[in-house]
């Protein structure tokens, strides 16, 4: 706290997100993002009221590929599509990082102190085909000696 | 993947000897060589003993504006060829105050498995193919859809694995169905019929988990009932 000015909160952002089934088929899936303030205790982030859903990531049928289009476009475009839906649920995030959120917070005290809320991702929480995603890192590659890392 | 000449002097003096000794190198910059005997080995990137460097957030960003700025596809691969990536710049790395490449971390759900699960079994698969034959494979489908239906287990009517019909797939065997990581734990503990498959399943482990998150069960690893009802 001591290397902000008076009166600014950064507050910490964890954001996770994993591909789920929408119907009981297993046949539609999605992608939702979440987002959580890493100050929440630990026994209260799973709670609803400490979360929320920012948005959903569609994932193109793969079976509605045009003809004459190439695996390799295909998933190109997927994953360009992919980001595009990353950028706009992360936009609010990005406008608020440059200018902070005025946002009434109840003080040591008991009362109402106007601060400047800074949000900042902490922590984005993924597995491995999302992590690969998100990163823009190559998942696999011919003769690749190893389970690439970060 | 090797290193282009002109990314060289980015990467330490250390990592530019190992890359020189060794002919394949991981675009994370991990050194190839085993923690144990001291040289070099694929096979010792898969131990969690080996310490992996994430990739330096400056160079990769400037390989990736570079990329973004590149008039064709072809020169915007190259330009993050060497560094494994792909070519579109990633949102999550737009945000300030954010390294993707330190930041991004698997979930809780993952812990165990680093999210590896497929690949798993995966690898299982196309040992009991390999080592044994498609009877093996065949015999392990069979007992898997004989288990009685559970609730976080639906998948055990579908046959788990299936033989690869591209000739020029590198591997033999694949996964006939998705797994969540609920069916997975359940999965291991029913595949341990046999002592070669429970000491594969034991070794993979062993490598793949960090040690630090090595929490698997010893009752992971016991049959639940007598295999000699499937068979």
């Amino acid at each position: 706290m001591r290397h902000v000015q008076p009166n600014v909160i950064i507050a910490p952002v964890i954001l996770t997100q994993d591909e789920t089934t929408q119907d009981g088929s297993n046949r539609r899936t999605l992608k939702p993002m979440y987002a959580q303030f890493a100050n929440v205790r630990m026994p209260h982030r799973n709670q609803t009221w400490a979360r929320v859903c920012v948005g959903y990531i569609r994932t193109p049928n793969k079976n509605q590929k045009p003809k004459g289009m190439s695996k390799a476009e295909f998933a190109r475009l997927n994953r360009a599509l992919f980001n595009a839906q990353m950028d706009v649920l992360l936009a609010p995030l990005r406008v608020y990082q440059r200018t902070g959120v005025l946002m009434q917070l109840p003080g040591r005290d008991g009362e109402l102190h106007t601060s400047v809320v800074v949000p900042c991702a902490a922590m984005c929480s993924y597995d491995q085909p999302e992590a690969d995603l998100v990163t823009g890192k190559k998942g696999a590659y011919k003769m690749m000696p190893m389970m690439c890392s970060m | 993947m090797r290193f282009a000449s002109r990314d060289r002097k980015f990467v330490s003096r250390e990592t530019q000897k190992c890359s020189r000794e060794h002919k394949y190198w991981c675009s994370c910059e991990t050194c190839t060589r085993c923690a144990v005997t001291g040289k070099h080995t694929p096979v010792a990137m898969l131990d969690y003993r080996v310490l992996r460097r994430p990739r330096d957030w400056h160079t990769t960003y400037a390989a990736l504006r570079r990329s973004e700025l590149a008039d064709t596809l072809k020169a915007a691969k190259a330009e993050v060829q060497a560094h494994g990536l792909k070519t579109y710049f990633p949102a999550l790395a737009k945000l300030e105050l954010t390294n993707p490449y330190l930041q991004v971390r698997y979930d809780t759900l993952h812990a165990c498995d680093g999210g590896m699960t497929m690949r798993l079994l995966i690898m299982m698969g196309n040992h009991l193919k390999l080592t044994f034959n498609e009877a093996k494979l065949d015999l392990a489908n069979r007992r898997l859809a004989a288990i009685g239906r559970h609730d976080d287990f639906t998948h055990f009517n579908k046959p788990l694995w299936s033989l690869d019909d591209d000739k020029k797939a590198a591997r033999p065997v694949k996964p006939a169905c998705n797994w969540r990581c609920t069916e997975y734990e359940q999965l291991v503990s029913q595949m341990m019929y046999e002592f070669h498959v429970k000491h594969f399943v034991f070794h993979v482990i062993c490598r793949h988990v960090p040690k630090c998150l090595f929490h698997v069960k010893h009752s992971l690893f016991h049959v639940k009932g007598s295999p000699d009802c499937f068979t």
